[in-house]
């Protein structure tokens, strides 16, 4: 049991990256990025090249995948979301933007590396390690200590520098941080820098527990999502909890219930917290003023 | 000038409808087929402009859609009802299930009634694959009547003059009191609610027609393939079926028929494009998309609100 | 009170509470409009004016207290049913489709679910659904003609100057067949010219036995149209009457003004 909710935290914690990107995002700019979750799938097809076939080290390898995501992220922003933001685009379209984008990178993913699905070496070793009773997979343990780190140092980023407040501040407001001479246009490039590099993290992690494929956008993308909402959209901690809460709910479904319903009950899950707290977990402000 | 221009929006149709009409006879029983799928994927995606462009309710759940309709009538025919019944009752079908959506519609909007159909899709898809007895799982469904191929072109000339019809009709929808309500829901829906417009009343017609129209895409597609598979609906199909309504431009019906039929027809026209074709789409519709709307530059960046702010551009009726 | 009391009451609020969180925007309210008269609620920034409309009007729940319109309680009522019973509402900050033109943004004021434009019928395009389109269009033209929008008939809502936009909105109002019409701050934003025929505008809606309901910032205009001023502060009505005594009356002076220093 104890077995199995390690291996769902594992799972879970990397739905809770791709989410975590989505909510920043949305707090810096009122989007909703589709695409977040095949952008993690970008950075784990550019890391199989770089560690899979060029045989670059595991490390290096890892920081190149994320620094060369983070360019597309800031190069996206640049070229895409913030001209749109600028001329005040309808959300709806901007939106719509980002489905083109999850389209794009999917069939560009598919064009490059074709649609069979790839793996590479597991660097953290396949043997289990027994604690006790408990048989856990070295991966495992990697991924929530990895993501831990990060999310720690995430924090620390938002919270305790300059350029996190001023981060913060053009997520609330704007007009008034434009006036006190932040520059808004930056900002929302490195939220989305910062956004795609943690989403390519996650698709560096993921690919011990599942095999890369193009489609995995997809499939993934519609568990982030789901996480992102039950969690609370535009929440730091709601990202987290919704991603292991979908991450262990579906892995302790699909042992104890039946896995070929997992995705049902994910959704299902979301239909209940969308009609009894639409809000999500940590409740994001979905009103209108009137 | 103007004139000339009203003439043409007026009478594009009946050109597009004649032009299509001569397909069969000018083709190779290949490129025919592949029109048939565009003339189908077109009703589809006219229920899309009700829907994303009247009254501005994102979808990614709209292969969920189709697949209800087109599973419907090959379940109910090997259930050993008669075609046409068959026909009609899985349009029904999808009609009652679509109309469903309806329902989250009156609390969600935007990002959070996008999830939610594509959470719908993906139900959907996650059924058709597990009631295997049903549907035939993974292996797909087959062995249901189909219209044959002698009257395949009789099927086809039916096709159009329906699309016709259906593309006259949902432009009169888009300009009267019904259209104006979705209209308004896209825009703004307090207001319109206290001008008397029952916005819930509204959002069931719009979720109504559009699966409606799904559902009848989805019995076509039916007869044309003569066998169906889950993997002909997942979210990616929902999305590109999302990129043709945009590129026909979101809230014309006839422009929503052209380009189901051109993004459908073009790989074949353009063979080596077949591999990267979506590819190719999505990235033009970005570079549409940015630079149709994208273009004025302001000096500062507010967030759009629905207080003071100007109202943001976008989606044209 | 001695001239209101043998007009009938149209629109009754009766302790009407509103509470947003801890703060409480409007307390124990008592209003009335009587028939045909022009009311104003006037009362400085944040004492609760719209709020009160947006109560009325169906837009929030109400906490406690009564609404109740010709008679009838309407609070729980959605907003398109309350429309329906004959209230009709602009708002502060306006609200037009800006992508329609005049014309559907008065039609949009016909409304939708309350009979007529069947589904059937309009994909069909019926004689029935023809007759009611060309009878839709005899009555926008009318009040068109009415507020003096006529000339703009298929301009875009969007490309009107924002005086014109707050005309076109008052004539969505009109084409609902309201009995009762709120102007939330009609004036705001206009200059003096357009005051003036938005002065005209109004008395000449009363003239047609709707009643009005204003919430105005300025005096000189609530002095010019009312027959009855309510005034609010922080959610509480502070003072009632003609606008003549009003005007003397000290707890709005301080209200206005604030507290004189000894």
């Amino acid at each position: 049991m104890l077995q199995l909710v390690l291996n769902g935290l594992a799972n879970g914690v990397l739905y809770a990256l791709p989410a975590l990107g989505i909510s920043l995002i949305w707090n810096a700019s009122g989007q909703f990025n589709f695409a977040q979750s095949d952008l993690l799938t970008l950075g784990g097809y550019i890391m199989f090249t770089l560690f899979g076939t060029l045989k670059i080290p595991y490390v290096p390898a890892f920081l190149l995948t994320v620094a060369v995501m983070g360019g597309v992220g800031y190069f996206l922003s640049w070229v895409y979301f913030y001209p749109m933001l600028e001329a005040r685009v309808n959300p709806q379209i901007i939106m719509i933007g980002t489905v083109a984008l999850s389209v794009f990178i999917r069939n560009f993913i598919l064009v490059v590396w074709s649609s069979t699905p790839q793996r590479y070496r597991n660097v953290f070793g396949s043997r289990a390690l027994q604690f006790g009773e408990l048989f856990v997979m070295p991966h495992v343990l990697w991924i929530i200590g990895i993501v831990a780190a990060l999310l720690i140092l995430l924090q620390y980023f938002l919270r305790g520098t300059m350029m996190g407040t001023a981060m913060r501040s053009v997520a609330q407001r704007p007009a008034a941080a434009w006036l006190m001479g932040i520059r808004n246009n930056r900002m929302i490039s490195i939220t989305f820098m910062m956004s795609t590099a943690i989403a390519a993290v996650a698709g560096i992690l993921i690919a011990p527990i599942n095999t890369l494929s193009p489609s995995m956008g997809s499939t993934m993308g519609a568990k982030v999502m789901a996480a992102v909402l039950i969690g609370g959209l535009g929440s730091f901690s709601g990202a987290l909890v919704g991603g292991i809460l979908v991450g262990v709910s579906e892995i302790l479904f699909s042992a104890f219930i039946s896995s070929a319903y997992r995705d049902v009950f994910v959704f299902g899950l979301l239909v209940l917290f969308l009609i009894f707290r639409p809000g999500g977990i940590f409740k994001a402000d979905i009103s209108e003023k009137i | 000038m103007k004139g000339m221009k009203n003439f043409f929006r007026e009478y594009t149709v009946f050109i597009v409808c004649a032009l299509l009409m001569v397909v069969p006879s000018i083709t190779s029983q290949y490129v025919f087929y592949v029109f048939e799928r565009g003339v189908q994927n077109a009703f589809l995606v006219i229920g899309l402009v009700i829907l994303i462009g009247y009254s501005g309710m994102m979808t990614l759940g709209s292969a969920a859609h189709l697949a209800i309709g087109g599973y419907a009538y090959g379940i109910y025919c090997l259930l050993g009802l008669p075609p046409v019944l068959s026909a009609a009752i899985a349009v029904a079908t999808a009609t009652l299930l679509g109309t469903l959506l309806a329902f989250p519609a009156f609390k969600l909007s935007g990002p959070f009634l996008v999830v939610t159909t594509v959470g719908f899709g993906e139900i959907t898809r996650i059924l058709i694959l597990n009631l295997q007895s049903l549907t035939g799982g993974a292996y797909g469904l087959s062995g249901y009547p189909v219209v044959s191929q002698a009257m395949q072109k009789y099927l086809y000339y039916g096709m159009v003059a329906l699309l016709l019809l259906v593309i006259l009709a949902v432009r009169r929808l888009g300009r009267s009191r019904i259209g104006l309500a979705l209209k308004a829901v896209r825009q703004d829906q307090v207001a319109a609610e206290v001008m008397g417009v029952h916005i819930k009343r509204a959002k069931v017609a719009a979720y109504a027609l559009s699966s409606l129209l799904a559902g009848l895409s989805g019995v076509f597609l039916a007869n044309l393939t003569g066998y169906l598979s889950p993997d002909s609906f997942t979210g990616s199909e929902s999305a590109t079926y999302l990129l043709m309504t945009v590129m026909g431009g979101m809230s014309n019906p006839t422009g929503a028929a052209v380009s189901s039929v051109g993004i459908t027809a073009l790989p074949e026209v353009l063979r080596f494009l077949y591999s990267s074709r979506l590819m190719v789409y999505s990235l033009a519709l970005l570079i549409y998309i940015r630079v149709k709307w994208g273009r004025k530059r302001r000096v500062a960046l507010v967030k759009p609100s629905a207080q003071g702010a100007p109202k943001p551009k976008g989606g044209e009726s | 009170m001695n001239m209101r009391t043998d007009r009938e009451v149209v629109l009754k609020l009766s302790a009407l509470t509103k509470r947003f969180g801890g703060l409480t925007a409007v307390r124990e309210l008592d209003l009335e409009v009587r028939e045909g008269e022009i009311c104003a609620l006037v009362g400085p920034n944040g004492s609760g004016k719209t709020t009160v409309l947006n109560l009325i009007t169906g837009i929030y729940p109400v906490d406690g207290g009564e609404i109740r319109f010709l008679n009838r309680p309407i609070q729980g009522l959605a907003p398109h049913a309350i429309c329906w019973q004959g209230i009709a509402r602009t708002f502060q900050n306006i609200r037009v489709l800006s992508q329609q033109t005049v014309f559907e943004n008065v039609l949009l004021g016909k409304g939708y679910g309350n009979g007529g434009a069947g589904i059937l019928r309009t994909l069909f395009g019926t004689r029935g659904h023809c007759r009611e389109e060309q009878q839709n269009a005899r009555e926008i033209d009318e009040v068109l003609e009415f507020v003096g929008l006529s000339n703009l008939r298929g301009e875009l809502a969007g490309n009107l100057p924002y005086g014109k936009q707050r005309i076109l909105e008052i004539a969505r109002a009109l084409v609902t067949g309201p009995k009762l019409l709120l102007l939330d701050e009609p004036a705001a934003g206009l200059n003096s010219q357009e005051i003036l025929s938005l002065m005209d505008l109004v008395t000449r809606i009363n003239a047609r036995g709707i009643g009005v309901l204003l919430i105005e910032h300025r005096m000189e205009l609530v002095g010019r149209l009312s027959n009855w001023v309510y005034v609010l502060d922080h959610g509480v009505k502070i003072a009632e009457g003609r606008f003549e005594s009003i005007k003397e009356d000290p707890m709005v002076i301080e209200a206005y003004l604030g507290r004189r220093r000894v």
